[in-house]
């Protein structure tokens, strides 16, 4: 009843007939990257913008940060020109390679970016320690960029893009070069942003994570986008469905088999065992090795999300969520969990910690019309952290 | 302004990291270091402190002069080329600001270097001065020229149009009196012809024959004056720029204005009544002169100073068959030096026009480094700044050229290209003062002031809104190598 009174989304990002064309020095046509792109991305998605090589995805990153203008076309973000420098202030951008001062320490890029917020001292060096902490390179803060790998950078590069508390993140290939245990971390913030009512625009080549993320997708070629929509839409195969039980006792697979044969041809159906992903068996060793502390030089775990990352949560929506895990709990007791959720590593809870923290008051001036309109999507976000810790999750 | 501060700093952290930056400072640490100390001058006292001064403090400029510019270029460029600039661009931070903090952060740094490098040249020199032997009148020579600021007075030319104009006229009359084919006035021939009589007239005016005397006059000088006033010239031999280093000599005279007091009348302060001034020549002793060497002696400024105005002359004491004329370039000397401010301050004022120089070509190279790439912008960085050099060399010398039969087309466009390019450019060898500052002689403010408004902000703004404008348009994702 709540969400059919509830005004639709803002929109975030508009793009009405967005054309990029690359000229060379006579100013003669080159490529058209971009051709007539028409969408719009509304507050609190998660979406996906997916592409081979040369479809125009990052033509169309660079546009939406203003670092190329749009021949023709209209592009806004935020309601205003990508070139606004007010508008920036909402954004937070990670880019596919790491463009960062090598010479600069982990903790002086983080600071030198947060002084470009015009952020305090005081706020700059808060900022700094949690995310360092956040992105697991609290224990290398001290060491220049140029020094790290390439999985460190990234998560350096994930921390400025979070500096600013961005209500609009683009990240462009986020979990490139990251070992698994990273990538999961990052795909758990993201889940995290959206739960927080942030817009989240990712572009990838791993379409497992679009997938596991995403809300919506556009996919690209040759510049024109070739198909859009929820996951659900375009992903969901029409008249077949999926049954997973528990391991069933052979007289009772046998009944299943007559039932299904008397209506369907052998070859119309299959029974076989549920296999956990690779992904998930990899984090299941690491967790476990993490677990009898061996040490590695190598970017940690992440900690905790920064408290300024979280703090304008509503309380109440915190202690909600919070509820809404524990009886989430309750009733996996009484449900008997699916095999292959059961063998998925272990969420660091922690993350959620900061979220009942009495201490984090929601900032006054923080609570737009905006806000309370993600507070009501906050339902959505908490049942699908459930499902995550539930071990529900989709395939 | 924490954005500007941040760009600011990480320009000037990225600076000491450029190795060509770094192989820049070794040499203003050798130069600094080292030249003073290797330098002997011309084997006097004042010769090795004038030496000394000259050549450390025009070599820290040039040194950091190259530096400016590379570390310009490499600032703006290098960022645009690499990505970082990206990550920077998509930050609430105007592009203006970041071109301003990186030109501030450049500036910064080599002004820094620029006072470290000064103050060192100058403790060196004072340490020098206090610690060598030097005899009380060899102290007195140095403070008199070379630990001063010296205001120079040229003689005074007159309205030399209305003398150029008087000897044609004259040289039209006496051809037509003795039925001579008159010069060809029409054209570049006339502009040729009449340069050729300033010319000629200007050296009338410095030539000294054998056995007669040459009175020059000054305007200008302060109404009273206690104080030494240094004579300085250069006498050259046979003619006007010759080299030939030979002995002349002759005698300087001074006009010395003597006051008569009238002995029965005091004025309202309680001094004397001047009743009357007699005019009386005062004549040195006669002296041996070496030309095309720079020589100074002084004169009490009270005797030779009368109303705001001097008067000296210098008699060529060769006679018979080898008797030389002494030519004096009269648009340089004999000049007349009165100190005006102490070393210190005209050193401090050195120091302010060689910043001004730093900070017009990192403006140079930072305009053009907004919308160029490296090389490119380095390039075009240096060009403009030889095309300012070549341009005043130009013009100099196509006005002092009175020959060069079929030259004159080319003779006018040179002189006119030459026109344009200074009013557009940036002169930035005037910065550089050294030669001034060695000789004592003053750095005016005016000239300071001059620099100031008509180089860097008449010239150099809108090269710098032109680069602030392209920096603001550009497509920087473009520029990115992939």
């Amino acid at each position: 009843m709540a969400d059919s009174i509830k005004k639709a989304p803002e929109v975030i990002i508009s793009s009405v007939g967005l054309v990029k064309e690359f000229r060379d020095f006579w100013n003669r046509p080159k490529a058209k990257a971009v051709n007539d792109l028409d969408f719009e991305v509304r507050e609190g998605e998660v979406i996906g913008l997916l592409g081979p090589n040369g479809s125009g995805k990052s033509t169309t990153v660079k546009m939406l940060l203003g670092l190329l203008y749009p021949t023709a076309g209209r592009l806004t973000v935020f309601g205003k020109s990508p070139r606004d420098v007010d508008t920036k202030r909402l954004i937070g951008y990670l880019p596919e390679d790491s463009y960062l001062y090598k010479y600069l320490t982990a903790y002086e890029t983080l600071d030198f970016f947060a002084s470009l917020f015009n952020l305090s001292a005081l706020e700059r060096r808060k900022r700094s320690e949690q995310l360092l902490e956040m992105v697991g390179l609290s224990h290398a803060k001290n060491r220049p960029v140029g020094e790290f790998s390439k999985g460190m950078s990234r998560r350096i590069g994930l921390a400025q893009a979070m500096i600013n508390d961005p209500s609009l993140l683009i990240l462009d290939e986020p979990t490139s070069g990251l070992d698994p245990l990273g990538c999961r971390e990052v795909k758990d913030l993201i889940h995290l942003l959206k739960k927080r009512g942030k817009t989240v625009i990712v572009t990838s080549h791993l379409l497992s994570d679009i997938e596991d993320v995403c809300d919506r997708v556009i996919i690209l070629y040759g510049g024109r986008i070739r198909a859009q929509g929820t996951l659900h839409e375009l992903l969901t195969i029409e008249g077949t469905d999926r049954i997973t039980t528990p391991q069933l006792q052979p007289e009772v697979m046998e009944k299943v088999l007559a039932i299904l044969r008397a209506s369907l041809s052998e070859d119309q159906f299959r029974i076989d065992h549920p296999r956990m992903s690779l992904e998930e068996f990899f984090l299941d060793v690491v967790n476990k090795a993490q677990s009898e502390s061996v040490e590695t030089y190598g970017a940690r775990s992440g900690g905790q999300i920064a408290d300024y990352l979280s703090h304008d949560d509503q309380a109440a929506a915190a202690k909600e969520l919070l509820k809404t895990l524990t009886g989430t709990a309750d009733r996996k007791k009484e449900e008997p969990a699916p095999a292959a959720v059961e063998a998925a590593p272990a969420i660091d809870t922690s993350k959620l910690d900061v979220l009942s923290d009495e201490t984090l008051k929601p900032r006054a001036e923080e609570l737009s019309s905006a806000a309370k309109e993600s507070e009501v999507d906050y339902s959505e976000a908490n049942e699908k952290l459930k499902n995550i810790l539930s071990g529900s999750k989709k395939e | 302004m924490t954005p500007f501060l941040a760009i600011v700093k990480l320009t000037c952290r990225s600076a000491i990291r450029s190795n060509v930056f770094r192989f820049l400072l070794f040499l203003l640490i050798v130069c600094v270091i080292l030249v003073p100390n290797t330098l002997k001058g011309d084997g006097t006292p004042q010769g090795f402190l004038q030496v000394m001064l000259e050549y450390s403090t025009a070599f820290v400029a040039l040194i950091l002069s190259t530096s400016v510019i590379w570390l310009a270029c490499s600032e703006f460029c290098t960022d645009i080329e690499n990505g970082q600039l990206h990550m920077i661009f998509v930050k609430p931070i105007s592009r203006i600001t970041v071109w301003f903090g990186k030109f501030f952060g450049v500036f910064l740094i080599h002004l820094v270097l620029l006072v470290i490098s000064f103050s060192f040249i100058y403790g060196f020199l004072m340490w020098q001065y206090s610690r060598q032997k030097f005899s009380p009148v060899e102290r007195v020579k140095m403070e008199n020229e070379v630990f001063a600021g010296r205001r120079a007075f040229t003689p005074d030319l007159g309205d030399m149009n209305l003398k150029v104009n008087q000897e044609l006229t004259r040289r039209i009359e006496t051809a037509k009196k003795l039925g001579e084919a008159l010069p060809d006035l029409s054209g570049a021939s006339r502009r040729k012809f009449i340069q050729a009589i300033y010319m000629e007239i200007l050296a009338g005016m410095g030539e000294v024959k054998p056995g007669e005397m040459k009175v020059w006059t000054y305007s200008g000088l302060p109404k009273e004056y206690s104080g030494p006033v240094y004579i300085g010239y250069r006498v050259y031999s046979g003619n006007l720029g010759s080299r030939n280093q030979k002995i002349g000599e002759g005698v300087w005279a001074i006009r010395y204005n003597q006051k008569i007091y009238d002995e029965n009348a005091k004025g309202k302060d309680g001094k004397p009544v001047v009743k009357d001034v007699r005019e009386v020549p005062l004549q040195l002793p006669p002296e041996q002169i070496l030309t095309s060497a720079y020589k100074e002696f002084p004169v009490p400024g009270d005797i030779l100073i009368y109303n705001g105005t001097a008067s000296i002359g210098f008699a060529n004491l060769a006679q018979g068959k080898g008797g030389e004329s002494l030519h004096f370039q009269v648009t340089e000397s004999p000049r007349l030096l009165l100190k005006e401010t102490s070393f210190l301050n005209n050193y401090c004022r050195a120091m302010f026009s060689v910043a001004m120089g730093i900070f017009a070509l990192g403006l140079i190279a930072s305009s053009f480094a907004a919308f160029l790439s490296m090389p490119t912008a380095v390039f075009i960085t240096l060009s403009y700044v030889v095309t300012g050099l070549f341009s005043s060399y130009l013009i100099t010398s196509i006005e002092s050229a009175g020959s060069g039969e079929g030259m004159a087309f080319l003779d006018a466009v040179g002189s006119w290209l030459a026109s344009l390019m200074i009013s557009l450019l940036i002169p930035v060898q005037n910065f550089f003062v050294s030669g001034l500052l060695s000789t004592g002689t003053l750095i005016e403010f005016s000239y300071l002031m001059r620099l100031l408004f008509f180089n860097i902000i008449l010239k150099g703004l809108p090269l710098c809104l032109l680069g602030l404008w392209l920096y603001w348009r550009r497509e920087t994702a473009l520029a990115m190598k992939q």
